[in-house]
């Protein structure tokens, strides 16, 4: 409520502003106000009758101020005067000419708006509430028309996905926990995943969370024509997807099967610690057969009348590209836990213009924006950050000719200063990088983390990569090829990172580069023909496991941009899958990574990513985030 | 010396004159009649014309001064364009008049060479225009007939292509050609210039050229159809001294103002390219990409984008307004 008063209040002193003009101008030249323009089509008569109508309009209109001023008592009064204005206005307008119909409409419509600033303000005088409902409003980036859940992979959307379904499970603040499960038994040989489902789960429409839900959900994912990004990325743990999706299999032997209306049984293609972790994935969470469609269009999660959600919010509105609505799910099972009781996103693309909306106060809470901002942003105490699971690091082409020599990729890796680069050039808004898979991965034992264990792998010190270089033949850089370096020049840090990467080498080794920003496009096709010596890439983890990051690198692979073959780290990494013992799988693929890493340099490693929020901390509280680095916007309490 | 000249007597008594009517002017005669008026010159005549345009003059001096800002600012300054330091996102002070950047780079520096990329693109383009339209715009009112008419319709043909559209699609294009050929380690003092200022330059050189070439020939056929070139023909001139020594003099006015009039479009269409990021190739600054940088950062560095957009509005001001007043000096004519 406050939020509207604010607005009507500073449009009343515009209107009072420009009204004053307005008198102020009647005053000046009174004889040509006064003079009547008796159809006479002279734009001189229309103008001043225009004139005398504003000045009337003016005084109404601060009259009106006066009345607002005096409390609710004076709500009727001001109305009615503003009301008189509106008449004469039309009358005077008229009167002057019939071709200023349009003029007399504008004029009536600014005096109807004066007569509403006068009344909202008046009410909002009268009915001082001290506590409304919980609203909050956030800026986010995309379009809304990715949500849903089996296709979706942009972040934004995920955001509001996240809102309006529960899976099995969901991201806490470590890790994961059981959610639309009760109690999870698994097999001894770690294969058949037993999952007894709560009984309370209903959808906003009342309809039980059942496990046919489920069942449905994870077909429909492995589905060529839904066409997933995550069919066989996150599908393929599933026994027999791989032949469902290839069509040699009916879907019915899909390793997934409701044993009854509150009972899942899942069977893994291989044994698998983390599939708890990829069952809190989007991908994983409950469908209606009844509601979601079977091909790729997403018209279903577009219309809120007919969408169902079984999560702590439901869908209300949606004006395509403009803003969207949610509201708490009074259904949800959890609802009392839920603060917030309604959620505008407003979509904005450009990040300029979702700082100047979080500035002027317009939303509450926002995920991006102009890097150059963050020193202000965080002077002003209202940068927030919080650690996601996405690496960044540079792929070395090892097809071109010195860089087949892994002392050249390493004088490359040591000249960095990755401390300086994220601390310093990115103003603290990445994590310098010691090795490839960064913080929040499970280590060897539950208290342990992956990163905490793995030594330190890159590090700086331009004296041995000039060493190191020269040895390599190339003292000085001498005969050194142009680099070419092509990034996206969408992300302004990535201007940042090359044009600091292209100083360093040159004056540490006397590499001479090109840098060649292109859109996304373009770039991923240079990638794709490995026309780079280094390509800039960051990867999100699906799951919580380092294996996730480190089977990019695997021979074949689509993302193994580097054409990395190394036959022991692809064993290592595929033997882990299968091994059950944790802290030895894991031990496997340290291994892994410190080939990759420190004995090969195949990728040099950059920075780890966190992700990054405004807003004030006196306006909004109890602001937690996931293990993955999402707020958790159901639990935000807004006040103002 | 008297003498030499003997008058027809008969014609003399037909016209009543005695022989002391027709004496030869003696030398004070001969000053008073050449002090009359003083003879002008056309670029005497141009330049006085010129200077009693306050406006142009204002404008000529702070081009001036920008240009000497652009050659001498960066020879002056301690800093190189890129050479970065560890004093990131400083504000204005003594030894940072503008700051420094993001990467510890001094903006003065870099403002004052975009500056100067932005005038050589300026500049080279209007002068390779110069060139191309001179001799296609030449040929073709010269040589007239049926190869006038088919050069003429393949300017009408180059017309109907949406020059923005093929300038970014050439420049995205041609980049990677000249990317590949400068990545020679032969070629590395040009691959540092950056071979996007190289393409814009080849880009803007290949459809710039069509009204230059347009003018020329207007110019040059009004000129050949006057008696003067008439006359010079007859008494058997040839056709380089008619086109040097007639046609191109008598048209250079018209010349040089289309020459000025391609050069603030020419700036405007490299910073437009270098704002969207197709322009020169970091770390070499434009004025555009400048302008690009610090729209990242308008709010707490609002100096940045003063002033690289100021300048770039000064620029193109200030060669609008001086080719103005060069049509008000040189062509006379052409005036309202």
């Amino acid at each position: 409520m406050k939020g509207t008063s604010k607005l009507s209040r500073s449009s009343a002193t515009a209107g009072a502003t420009g009204a004053m003009g307005a008198l102020a101008n009647a005053a000046a030249k009174p004889r040509r106000s006064a003079m009547p323009a008796k159809g006479r089509r002279s734009p001189t008569g229309r103008a001043a009758a225009l004139r005398a109508a504003s000045a009337l309009l003016a005084l109404a209109m601060l009259l009106g101020l006066a009345a607002c001023g005096g409390g609710s008592g004076n709500t009727e009064q001001a109305t009615a005067t503003a009301d008189a204005a509106v008449t004469t206005a039309a009358a005077g307008t008229a009167e002057a000419s019939a071709d200023s119909g349009a003029g007399a409409a504008t004029e009536a419509g600014a005096a109807t708006a004066a007569a509403t600033v006068a009344t909202t303000a008046a009410a909002i005088a009268a009915t001082e509430t001290p506590s409304g409902p919980n609203e909050l409003t956030i800026c986010l980036g995309g379009g809304a028309n990715g949500f849903d859940p089996t296709t979706c992979a942009a972040a934004d959307p995920g955001l509001m996905i996240n809102l309006l379904y529960e899976g099995l499970y969901r991201y806490s603040a470590t890790g994961v926990e059981l959610a639309g499960a009760e109690s999870v038994d698994i097999s001894d040989d770690g294969l058949v995943w037993t999952l007894k489902l709560r009984q309370d789960a209903v959808w906003s429409d009342g309809v039980p969370v059942t496990a046919d839900n489920y069942v449905f959900s994870v077909r429909r994912l492995v589905n060529p024509d839904v066409g997933s990004g995550y069919a066989l990325a996150h599908g393929g743990f599933v026994k027999n997807a791989e032949a469902c999706f290839n069509g040699d299999l009916p879907y019915e032997e899909l390793g997934i099967r409701a044993v009854d209306d509150y009972t899942l049984e899942i069977t893994l293609a291989a044994p698998c610690a983390y599939f708890n972790t990829l069952l809190a994935a989007m991908t994983y969470f409950p469908l209606r057969e009844d509601k979601a469609s079977l091909d790729g269009t997403g018209e279903w999660v577009l219309d809120p009348n007919t969408f169902v959600s079984n999560g702590p919010m439901k869908f209300v509105e949606l004006d395509a590209d403009q803003y969207l609505v949610l509201e708490k799910n009074e259904t949800y099972y959890r609802r009392d836990s839920v603060n917030l009781d309604r959620l505008t996103c407003k979509m904005a693309a450009d990040s300029n213009t979702r700082l100047a909306l979080f500035n002027s106060g317009d939303v509450d809470f926002i995920t991006d924006f102009p890097s150059e901002e963050t020193e202000a942003l965080i002077a002003q105490g209202l940068y927030h950050s919080a650690p996601a699971l996405r690496s960044a690091y540079l792929y070395v082409n090892l097809e071109r000719e010195p860089f087949n020599d892994p002392r050249v990729r390493r004088a490359f890796a040591l000249c960095i200063d990755r401390e300086f680069l994220s601390d310093v050039l990115l103003v603290g808004t990445k994590i310098p990088a010691t090795a490839y898979v960064g913080m929040g991965f499970p280590g060897t034992s539950p208290d342990k983390d992956f990163y905490l264990e793995s030594p330190r792998m890159v590090y700086y010190d331009p004296d041995e990569a000039r060493s190191l270089l020269a040895e390599a033949g190339y003292p000085n850089g001498q005969g050194f090829p142009v680099l070419e370096l092509p990034y996206r020049s969408a992300t302004k840090d990535n201007g940042t990172v090359f044009e600091y990467l292209q100083a360093v080498w040159k004056d540490e080794l006397g590499v001479e580069s090109t840098l060649i920003p292109q859109e996304g496009a373009a770039v991923n096709l240079a990638r794709d023909e490995h026309r780079f010596h280094f390509f800039l890439e960051n990867w999100g983890a699906d799951y919580f496991d380092a294996s996730d990051l480190l089977s990019l690198h695997t021979t074949g692979h689509f993302m193994n941009y580097s054409n990395y073959e190394s036959p022991e780290y692809n064993r290592l990494v595929a033997e882990a899958k299968d091994v059950v013992d944790n802290a030895e799988r894991l031990g496997m693929l340290h291994q892994a990574e410190s080939l990759l890493v420190e004995q090969d340099m195949a990728i040099i490693p950059m920075y780890y990513w966190v992700n990054k929020f405004v807003f004030r901390d006196d306006v909004l509280s109890n602001v937690h985030y996931s293990a993955e680095g999402n707020p958790y916007f159901a639990d935000i309490i807004v006040s103002r | 010396m008297r003498g030499e000249f003997q008058p027809d007597s008969e014609l003399m008594k037909e016209y009543g004159l005695a022989p002391d009517d027709l004496l030869p002017a003696s030398a004070e005669d001969k000053e008073a009649t050449d002090q009359i008026r003083p003879s002008v010159s056309y670029w005497q005549d141009a330049r006085k014309r010129f200077m009693r345009n306050k406006v142009g003059m204002a404008m000529l001096i702070v081009l001036a001064i920008i240009v000497l800002a652009a050659i001498l600012g960066p020879m002056l300054s301690p800093y190189t364009y890129q050479s970065q330091s560890r004093d990131v996102r400083l504000g204005p002070s003594l030894s940072h008049p503008f700051g420094t950047d993001r990467l510890g780079r001094d903006t003065f520096t870099r403002v004052m060479f975009g500056t100067r990329v932005s005038l050589f693109v300026g500049v080279a383009t209007s002068f390779s225009v110069l060139i191309i339209g001179l001799a296609y715009g030449g040929i073709s009112a010269y040589v007239g007939g049926w190869a006038d008419n088919i050069m003429m319709r393949f300017v009408d043909l180059m017309m109907t292509i949406p020059t923005v559209l093929i300038v970014i699609i050439l420049s995205v294009a041609t980049r990677d050609i000249f990317t590949s050929l400068l990545t020679n380690p032969r070629y590395a003092a040009i691959a540092s210039m950056g071979s996007g200022l190289i393409s814009i330059l080849a880009v803007f050189s290949m459809f710039n050229w069509i009204g230059m070439a347009r003018t020329v020939r207007g110019a040059l056929l009004m000129n050949r159809s006057q008696e003067y070139v008439m006359a010079s023909e007859a008494f058997g001139a040839k056709a380089g001294w008619i086109i040097t020594k007639h046609l191109l003099p008598n048209s250079i006015g018209i010349i040089i103002i289309s020459a000025t009039g391609i050069i603030p479009g020419a700036i405007a269409m490299e910073s437009f390219l270098s704002f969207i990021g197709l322009g020169v190739a970091a770390p070499v600054p434009s004025l555009g990409s400048l302008a690009a940088d610090a729209l990242n950062g308008i709010i707490s560095y609002p100096l940045n984008i003063i002033v690289s957009s100021g300048l770039i509005s000064m620029l193109m001001l200030s060669f609008n307004v001086i080719g103005d007043s060069l049509r008000d000096a040189l062509d006379p004519r052409l005036r309202k």
